[in-house]
């Protein structure tokens, strides 16, 4: 009977014993948690591919395991990273019919006053054969005003630029061109521009040498070739960039990181068709010297400012992994990086990359949690067994009002705006499009759907770097945008459609077919503006149609488009009117101030003066209105305020990173 | 009169086979091959795209499930036991609540006890469920012990949310049987004995209720392998449950690992039915070998109360009201007729199943193979398992699996009915009236069985609404029409919100005890309200 009651009581007793102590010492066990987990979406993809994050996690594993060697800093300025320091300079040839000509003029140049050639920045002048090289301390366009007088009377040769592009590799045939060719000797500079297209500089009898380029190529017609000249230009400049690395820096494999790994990272990332920011400055990359492990030179084929934010925020890999791994880079093995991580530079070190989880070593430990559902991640969050994640809009906003969270971001990295259609009626009047913006009510649209994930943000530039400044929102004023509409013509009879001349104000906004989001804020718009007696019509249009159908021939109205921020201030492939005719300046504004602006700022290499040029265009094309900037979006981190070094607490948005986070704390007793 | 019949012992063996049966069925449905299914059957060669179905790969999962599944049957009927001993001595009124609160238990959807689980752990007393994040300590960074307590802690929470139902039936039926045994007047015999209370209870009744609760835990095995599908796939529990809820929640799941899940699901049945078989002792000691039937209150109080209780629930909007608990409720209440409509309408059609039955019974008298006990006993223990492993998104078929199901437990209710009318008396003198068949069906044996079978399709609608809440649980796609789509379209806001996902639960447990008050009202011994799946 004893023993019959002991089971039956005693069972329940020691289950409700054990629980008590199982939950007691895993309440135990978490809070000695040292490690700090960050969780993620099962719909974020994580590739690890350093150079094209597919999500926020690659973003800050890439941030905490790999260094470039030059990064945007906690001011928004760019500072050295792998690099110690880095300087430019420039060599600018020009070409004679004959030696003496050459070496006439470098007499001429040299004897000059040192104190025109320090004001030209011409360090060195020096004739090589029918060529004069001019050697400048700083890049850019050299004063041509005042130094072609010196050197017209010996008939310096016009430099011309001839494009091939054929259907197969081209280097073989160039190669082939090159040995057989009676007029080679006006080749002064090759390019390869990918596998299949070249630019050639050349000088001399260049109508004889296109003649027979031309002839070349029109034997081989299966190669579909694309022989044209491209523009003639006095000289040939070639900046340079000589980067100069950090003495002593590792790989955490231990190997030293040299100046040959810079190379191959960037001839990996040409070979590859990663949509890198940064890539076409790279491509007009002629040379990358890496003779001296510890200097970078980097030799572009024209006056190109933006250059050096190429190597802004690409990490580079060690040349021996590349190589390594160099048969892997196929379509058919996207997860090398997973599989094989690659050691970086940074503070932080690759323990382990699995399916659901990676960790990540040294300063402060983390751990990131992969393919989890929301719910499951808030659930991690509300038990303390995660620190950190991205919580979708409506999450964002309930923990905006948890005392014991708080929510960080970086500065917005993509924005979605409206293109206008500037070439055509009726938004080819800016007042027209300034009039549409006014209507649109974007604090609502925030709100209603999308909640904390996006910032209103007028501008063209990213937030946060040193050239961005503050471009005031254009406001909400219906009654505003109605007074504008019938200043330009257009009126409205009670709730008739808008007229002008009979016609009524008819547009057609595209967008790209399944995103459901974007079809409910088109919904919103398509409301906004029928207010002012719009009639829009909104068409989904597959990717592919949207750019190429649409967009590239400027077959729309309003467009609404999704668009990353850059490093560059280069916008000149974007609104520069020689861009819109099948280029990236969809919108098709054409403005002879605005295109000397682009011009000036892309060639400008001083950093110190890229804001007061960056200024002035920004403010020229926001009064042009040719898009209409609806949001920036960012992902707000939710994190645990505990997690959260104390130091970290009051930093500015854009200076958090979970690369910050790994610092040791110092204050800390 | 004893109300659970031993099984016979090839239980386990007939579970198993009857689930290999419907693996292969369903197999062949996916156009699988001969030699594939042999593959299949021997259990080495995956039959999925990704080979997730494996037999080898699930074998891990199905242990997991296995070694779950016992541990909640163990600490749900031991807390049962203990619990139903402890109100005994508090009196017959007592009992009898308790006993209804064990049903109300058990008629919460096993979502909502893995909801509220996770809700009450982490947000009222901020403890960790481990199987949802489990806490990977560094390398040398935890001590042996605290490991130990994480992964006991990573079974219990599960465990201890599959008990609660399991509880729950127990409770009510340990209540009932242990009045019975208390008010049998043979208890005068033992005290004459000067056996005090406790001796009897301990010597005389214990053994009796050990071998009830081995019986009673059968059908409630085959309803926690049911149940471990939502639960496991609620609190992360990486078992045969989760890769079962995995497949269901994708529209157009693969057949072959359907297929692969029932084939092991079988397995972790006859597990389950063997060795509580260990626990099925034959001979009883002496008070335990007949028994009276306990009223365990009357017929009348319980109708009137689940009268009460569904008049209450139908005048919601105005009642909740007054005390601000309608802007909790309206969402769930919206969806009450729809619920109870769809549900009487299967339990109906279960019941002109069973009905039909009647007729196939007589002609098939002769077959006893058929008619056997063992067909009936297995039939008992798999109705959710079978529909929630048969289901399938959208689809027509899904309720006429579902009816079958609502009536297997009736059918083999009334196969034992039929069996015993037939050899009664009455029988023996229709025989020799020249009564046969047919004819002895419908004049005798069917209204002696009606009410019965009246009473049992009242509280069949309680076993369908649990079905279905499981089944709409995992075809939610958004758009909440229903109880169980309304759990889990909330159940990502549940720790900032509980309501939305609970009150649901609330609502459709309310309606589950209202319609087992209201059988009572019909509760007659023929056909004898033999234990299903659901309590």
């Amino acid at each position: 009977m004893l023993w019959s009651r002991w089971i039956i009581f005693g069972i329940p007793a020691t289950v409700a014993l054990l629980s008590a102590w199982s939950a007691r010492k895993t309440a135990e066990s978490h809070a000695a948690r040292s490690r700090l987990v960050i969780a993620s979406d099962e719909s974020v993809a994580v590739t690890l591919n350093p150079f094209l994050p597919a999500s926020e996690v690659d973003r800050q594993i890439t941030d905490l395991v790999h260094e470039p060697l030059l990064k945007i800093g906690a001011t928004g300025r760019m500072e050295p990273a792998l690099a110690e320091s880095w300087n430019w300079s420039q060599t600018s040839s020009i070409w004679f019919a004959g030696e003496e000509y050459a070496k006439t003029v470098a007499k001429r140049l040299n004897a000059l006053d040192a104190d025109v050639l320090r004001k030209w920045h011409l360090t060195g002048v020096e004739a090589a054969g029918h060529e004069l090289r001019l050697h400048f301390s700083k890049p850019g366009t050299p004063p041509v005003t005042t130094l072609m007088p010196l050197i017209a009377d010996q008939g310096p040769l016009p430099v011309e630029f001839i494009r091939v592009e054929l259907k197969e590799q081209a280097q073989g045939y160039h190669e082939f061109f090159l040995k057989n060719s009676v007029e080679r000797e006006q080749i002064k500079s090759v390019w390869f521009d990918g596998p299949n297209a070249y630019e050639l500089a050349v000088s001399g009898e260049t109508m004889k040498f296109f003649e027979e380029l031309n002839l070349f190529y029109k034997n081989r017609r299966a190669l579909q070739p694309h022989v044209r000249s491209l523009r003639m230009a006095p000289m040939l400049h070639r900046p340079r960039l000589e980067i100069i690395l950090r003495d002593g820096v590792k790989f955490h494999d231990g190997s030293p990181v040299t100046s040959d790994d810079v190379r191959a990272t960037v001839a990996l990332v040409l070979s590859q068709p990663w949509a890198v920011p940064g890539r076409e400055a790279l491509r007009l990359l002629t040379a990358l010297d890496s003779s001296d492990p510890r200097r970078v030179r980097a030799t572009f084929n024209e006056i190109y400012g933006p250059a050096i934010t190429a190597f802004c925020g690409l990490p580079i890999l060690p040349a021996k992994w590349i190589e390594r791994h160099r048969n892997a880079w196929n379509p058919a093995n996207p997860r090398i990086f997973f599989e094989r991580p690659p050691p970086g530079a940074g503070p932080a070190h690759m323990e382990r990359a699995g399916a659901g989880a990676i960790i990540i070593g040294g300063g402060r430990n983390m751990e990131f949690i992969l393919n989890r559902s929301a719910a499951t991640i808030s659930t991690g969050f509300a038990m303390h067994a995660v620190d950190g994640f991205w919580p979708s809009g409506k999450a964002a906003t309930l923990l905006a009002n948890d005392r014991s969270v708080t929510l960080r971001s970086g500065p917005a990295r993509s924005r979605l705006a409206l293109l206008w259609n500037c070439r055509k009626a009726p938004l080819n009047d800016p007042r027209v499009r300034a009039a549409l913006g006014m209507a649109v009510n974007r604090s609502a649209l925030q709100q209603d759907l999308l909640q904390n994930e996006v910032v209103i943000q007028d501008g063209i530039f990213q937030q946060g770097l040193w050239f961005s400044q503050n471009i005031a929102p254009l406001e909400f004023d219906l009654e505003k945008a109605r007074h504008t509409l019938e200043e330009t013509g257009w009126s409205r009879k009670g709730t008739e459609p808008l007229m002008k001349d009979g016609n009524p104000f008819r547009i057609e906004l595209i967008t790209v077919a399944g995103n459901s989001e974007r079809m409910k804020i088109t919904q919103r718009l398509q409301e906004s503006w029928r207010h002012l007696g719009i009639e829009l019509t909104i068409t989904s249009v597959p990717p592919d149609v949207f750019v190429n159908g649409r967009l590239l021939q400027h077959q729309f109205d309003v467009a609404m488009l999704g668009l990353d921020f850059e490093t560059t201030w280069d916008q000149l492939p974007y609104w520069h009117s020689s861009q819109a005719g099948g280029g990236l300046n969809f919108t098709g504004i054409a403005d002879p101030t605005l295109d000397g602006l682009l011009e000036e700022l892309r060639a400008e290499f001083d950093p110190e003066r890229v804001p007061l040029l960056a200024h002035d265009l920004e403010n020229r094309i926001v009064a042009l209105h040719p898009f209409l900037s609806l949001f920036s979006v960012n992902d707000p981190m939710a994190l645990r305020k505990e997690a959260l070094p104390t130091r970290m607490n009051e930093a500015r948005e854009s200076e958090f990173t979970l690369r910050a986070m790994t610092q040791p704390e110092v204050n800390k007793p | 009169m004893d109300r659970f019949r031993p099984p016979p012992p090839s239980l386990p063996l007939r579970a198993w086979f009857f689930c290999v049966a419907l693996a292969v069925m369903l197999l062949l449905r996916g156009g699988a091959s001969w030699d594939e299914m042999l593959r299949f059957l021997v259990g080495l060669n995956p039959l999925g795209p990704d080979g997730e179905s494996a037999v080898h790969v699930l074998l891990k999962r199905a242990l997991m499930s296995f070694g779950l599944i016992s541990l909640a049957l163990a600490i749900g009927l031991s807390y049962a036991l203990a619990g139903a001993m402890l109100v005994a001595r508090l009196g017959g009124r007592v009992s009898r609540f308790s006993g209804w609160l064990g049903s109300a238990l058990a008629g919460v959807p096993p979502m909502a006890w893995a909801l509220g689980a996770i809700y009450f752990l982490i947000r009222v007393r901020h403890l960790s469920v481990e199987t949802l994040f489990p806490l990977l300590a560094p390398a040398g960074g935890d001590s042996g012990m605290m490991h130990l307590a994480r992964v006991l802690w990573s079974w219990l929470v599960p465990a201890l949310v599959l008990a609660i139902p399991v509880f729950g039936t127990a409770m009510f039926s340990l209540t009932h049987r242990l009045s019975a045994l208390l008010e049998n007047p043979k208890l005068v015999e033992l005290k004459a004995r000067g056996l005090d209370h406790s001796q009897i209870v301990f010597r005389h009744l214990v053994p009796q209720l050990r071998v009830h609760l081995a019986r009673m835990a059968r059908p409630c095995a085959a309803m926690l392998l049911a149940m471990a599908v939502p639960v496991e796939e609620l609190l992360g529990f990486n078992g045969w449950g989760q890769f079962v809820a995995s497949n269901l929640k994708e529209p157009g799941a693969n057949s072959a690992a359907m297929a692969s899940a029932l084939w092991m699901g079988g397995w972790m049945l006859a597990g389950c039915l063997g060795w509580l078989g260990m626990l099925d002792k034959k001979d009883l000691p002496f008070l335990a070998e007949v028994t009276p039937e306990s009223s365990h209150g009357s017929s009348r109080a319980a109708v009137l109360s689940g009268v009460v209780i569904a008049l209450a629930l139908i005048a919601m909007p105005y009642w909740t009201r007054s005390y601000d608990l309608w802007p909790i409720f309206a969402e769930a209440h919206a969806t009450w007729a729809f619920e109870i409509k769809r549900a009487a309408m299967v339990s109906l059609g279960a019941l002109l199943l069973v009905l039909l039955c009647g007729p196939a019974m007589c002609l098939m008298r002769n077959w006893k193979w058929i008619l056997n006990r063992g067909v009936a006993a297995t039939m008992n223990v798999i109705p959710l398992l079978l529909a929630l492993l048969l289901f399938d998104h959208g689809a027509a078929r899904n309720w006429i699996f579902i009816t079958i199901a609502a009536a297997l437990p009736g059918i083999a209710a009334y196969r034992d009915a039929f069996r015993d009318e037939e050899q009664s008396k009455l029988a023996d003198a229709a025989h020799v009236l020249g009564v046969r068949g047919f004819a002895l069906w419908w004049r005798h044996l069917l209204p002696s069985a009606l009410p019965g079978l009246l009473g049992g399709a009242v509280r069949n609608i309680a076993n369908v609404m649990l079905m279905l809440s499981v089944m709409d649980f995992f075809s939610a796609t958004g758009s909440a029409s229903s109880w169980g789509a309304l759990m889990r379209v909330h159940a990502d806001d549940l720790l900032d919100d509980p309501f939305p996902a609970l009150a649901p639960a609330v609502e459709f447990a309310l309606w589950c005890v209202s319609f087992r008050l209201l059988s009572w009202g019909f509760r007659t011994e023929s056909p004898r309200p033999a234990t299903t799946t659901f309590p």
